[in-house]
């Protein structure tokens, strides 16, 4: 008498098992070494766009307060060399026909140096202050304390922030840096040319 | 038989479990890198925008200050109808303040970005002398006055009479223009938006006549602050009185009979009540300087005195009245007077023998019959300084109803881009005057409001004019030919009776053009023989254009030819055969005096 064919048992034998454990830690592994990779690329790439992005706005701030300025009225005279504040006035406009121009203000590094300040009637009792952006770097990218010009601009040993007079214009550079966790620096920097129009 | 196998139930599901597990890891990955990305576009588009639109504010305040620099207003676009230019939109608001600066303010729109911007602006020599003659009431001229024009950069007004420069005249009014009968207008006459011109008999405007797109305001007189003598002076002395450089003030100072009164300049002099009597003689010295005289009650120069300046700089002699309505500002003088007379709330009384050169700004004028005025081209904008002089620029904040809503401008302001206009195309309408070389080759002219002119035609511009003020002038343009029509030419051309015509003529002798003397010879209707034989004889030698044109015409009779040909004899052969081809042909003895005297 034929007997009927044994049913295959179901599962897996131990070496399925284990071949398919191994293949799924693998593949979990990989899925999440490649996850977290992209999680700090994305979180480098967005703290590199955020200090951009504060770098370029402080710049945009500068830039126009340096448009509006009296070329006449920064002081100091910044010619040919850098300086890392400026005093300016800028037109407010007309009243009974004649240009009206504010009260002095000014754009330096705080005392800290770490720090980009906007300051009104500086110096007078009545001297009010706006940080525009902290996190400035003690020097411009590329630049050491060594009386060279490292970062071949032109400029020895400048600050995070510095200005050059050029002729009717004005040269503004700004450096902002910030260690990660990790101890590598993220460092942004900015540069334009704006002229005065005043 | 074929029997289907199931799956183990142990196994169903694992899979689909791990590809589940999977695709979330993968899909909150990208969706991770998708929130980044979109941010990341978001920061850049805005910060593109805000570029875009900074850039497009500065393009309108470029435009509008270069349009101030060709005499428009400033005002490019309204924020109903404003400029469509890179993709953005802009408009610019011009707002000229009284001392005359001009404050532009443009507001730019593009995408999320907005930008408002201003600049004030001091348009070069565009015043209230750049008016021509003008008056805030309506303005009734008497008769046989004459209104013309010279530049005295170029020259004397004796020297360009009849010259292009001589046909370029304003005057003008807030209201009404009345040109009284037998008037001469060389040159414009503008009237209020809302006014009309009126024409007499016999008066001629060889200009356009228009309406101005906006009443002018003129800004009140702004009285030096200078010590004034309370103690009212007057002055009998035998010999003059000299004022001297620097500033004097005399609250009431009245120069008796034969008197002098000498303002030496540089001199501000500020006056309450000033009288010239009879006789008397008031001197404005600018050998060194300009005088400004300002007179802040009442004026009166006698009919019997003199008043004269020393140079012809009418810059330099300027009468500054702040005189309120009501008060005496009287003209009475004989004068030749080289200046600028401002008087914005004053009713002036001009007698006919104070003749002006220069220009006249006030609130009524009543100027007597046979009155002069000769109005100085100089004291407009020239080329050479139209453009105007920056002040000041600056980051205006935003107004509200444009920094609310950062969406697509055009959207939020339910414009269609197509339907904008571009921004030169933009700016606020005005009367527009020029003269220019067609595509045809023809010299042609166009007076009326700038919308209305198709630019496209225009192959060479010849000379321009917006509301009144110059913007485009040849460098020689004095002396060429071609940019302006000989006045007494366009005097020919108007409607004047033979009578009149003959007179203006005669009047204008023998320095009548032999382009004017053409087109009277040709005129249609014709002049009466005796009228045009007398004009040409005045003005004898003739030259060969002129004789032709004598020969031919039918104006003249053998007679009256014969003696036109007689004073300019011998003939010029050409001319000769003209008369032997004439026909109808000379009488037998006409002819045979004409030839008895080659």
């Amino acid at each position: 008498m034929k007997q009927p064919p044994r049913p295959r048992q179901g599962g897996w034998t131990l070496i399925e098992l284990m071949i398919a454990l191994t293949l799924l830690a693998c593949i979990l592994g990989k899925a999440l070494y490649v996850m977290q990779a992209a999680l700090a690329l994305a979180g480098d790439e967005t703290a590199s766009l955020h200090y951009e992005d504060q770098a370029r706005r402080t710049m945009d701030r500068i830039a126009l307060a340096v448009m509006g300025s009296d070329r006449d009225s920064l002081v100091p005279q910044i010619d040919e060399i850098h300086t890392n504040n400026i005093t300016y006035r800028f037109s407010l406009g007309l009243e009974d026909g004649e240009v009206v121009w504010s009260a002095p203000e000014a754009i330096c590094l705080n005392d800290g140096r770490d720090a980009v300040e906007w300051c009104e009637n500086p110096g007078a009792a009545e001297e009010r202050k706006v940080i525009w952006t902290s996190l400035v770097s003690p020097l411009l990218e590329g630049e050491l304390v060594n009386g060279i010009d490292d970062n071949a601009n032109g400029l020895i040993d400048e600050d995070g922030l510095s200005f050059v007079l050029e002729g009717n214009s004005v040269r503004i550079r700004l450096t902002l840096r910030r260690p990660e966790v990790d101890g590598r620096l993220v460092m942004q920097t900015v540069e334009s040319v704006v002229c005065c129009r005043n | 038989m074929r029997t289907r196998q199931h799956a183990a139930p142990g196994r169903a599901g694992a899979a689909l479990i791990l590809s589940v597990m999977a695709v979330m890891v993968v899909s909150i990955l990208a969706a991770g890198f998708l929130q980044l990305s979109l941010s990341v576009t978001r920061r850049l588009s805005s910060s593109a925008d805000a570029a875009q639109a900074l850039n497009l504010a500065e393009a309108g305040l470029a435009e509008a200050y270069t349009g101030l620099g060709m005499a428009k207003s400033g005002n490019v676009g309204t924020p109903e109808q404003p400029a469509f230019f890179g993709g953005g939109l802009f408009w610019v608001e011009a707002t000229t303040h009284a001392s005359g600066v001009v404050e532009l303010e443009c507001t730019a729109m593009y995408g999320t970005g907005r930008a408002t911007l201003g600049m004030v602006c001091e348009p070069v020599a565009i015043g209230v002398a750049s008016l021509g003659f003008f008056t805030l009431e309506d303005l009734r001229l008497n008769p046989d006055v004459r209104l013309d024009s010279y530049d005295s950069a170029q020259g004397s007004y004796a020297d360009q009479i009849n010259t292009p420069l001589n046909n370029q005249g304003v005057i003008g009014s807030n209201g009404d223009v009345s040109i009284g009968s037998n008037n001469k207008i060389f040159g414009d006459a503008i009237f209020g938006p809302t006014g009309k011109v009126d024409v007499g008999s016999g008066a001629v405007v060889t200009g356009g006549t228009s309406a101005r797109p906006e009443l002018e305001e003129l800004p009140p007189v702004e009285v030096p602050d200078v010590a004034m003598k309370s103690v009212a002076v007057k002055y009998t002395g035998g010999s003059p009185m000299i004022v001297a450089p620097g500033e004097a003030g005399y609250s009431s100072l009245s120069i008796g009979k034969n008197s002098k009164l000498v303002l030496k300049g540089p001199l501000t002099f500020v006056v309450g009540t000033f009288l010239l009597g009879t006789g008397a003689e008031l001197t404005f010295d600018t050998s060194d300087g300009p005088v400004q005289m300002y007179v802040t009650d009442s004026l009166d120069l006698s009919t019997s005195s003199i008043v004269s300046t020393s140079t012809q700089v009418t810059s330099d002699s300027i009468i500054m009245v702040s005189a309120p309505a009501g008060k005496t500002v009287s003209f009475g003088a004989k004068s030749q007077f080289y200046g600028f007379i401002y008087a914005p709330e004053a009713e002036i009384h001009m007698s006919a023998q104070y003749e002006l050169y220069g220009g006249l700004v006030c609130k009524e004028l009543q100027l007597a019959a046979q009155g002069k005025l000769h109005y100085d081209l100089s004291l407009g904008a020239t080329l050479k300084s139209a453009m105007p002089r920056m002040l000041a620029w600056r980051v205006v904040e935003l107004p509200q109803a444009v920094a609310a809503r950062r969406t697509d401008p055009f959207q939020v302001m339910g414009l269609d881009p197509k339907a904008l206009p571009s921004p030169s195309a933009a700016h606020e309408d005005q009367v527009l005057e020029v003269r220019y070389v067609a595509d045809d080759g023809t010299t042609d002219t166009y007076f009326g409001h700038e919308s209305d002119f198709d630019w496209n035609q225009v192959q060479e511009l010849l000379y321009g004019v917006r509301d009144g003020l110059a913007f485009y002038l040849p460098d020689d343009y004095a002396s060429s030919g071609d940019i302006g029509v000989d006045p007494l030419t366009s005097l020919v051309a108007s409607s004047l009776s033979s009578k009149q015509l003959r007179d203006a003529l005669l009047a204008a002798s023998p320095g009548v053009s032999a382009e004017a003397l053409v087109a009277a010879c040709e005129r249609n209707p014709p002049m009466s023989k005796s009228d045009l034989g007398a004009v040409l004889i005045a003005n004898h030698p003739l030259d060969l254009d002129t004789l032709l044109a004598a020969i031919v015409s039918t104006a003249l009779d053998s007679s009256t030819l014969k003696g036109v040909l007689v004073a300019n004899s011998p003939l010029d052969p050409a001319a000769l055969a003209a008369v032997l081809a004439r026909s109808p042909p000379l009488s037998l003895s006409d002819l045979t005096s004409v030839l008895a005297t080659q």
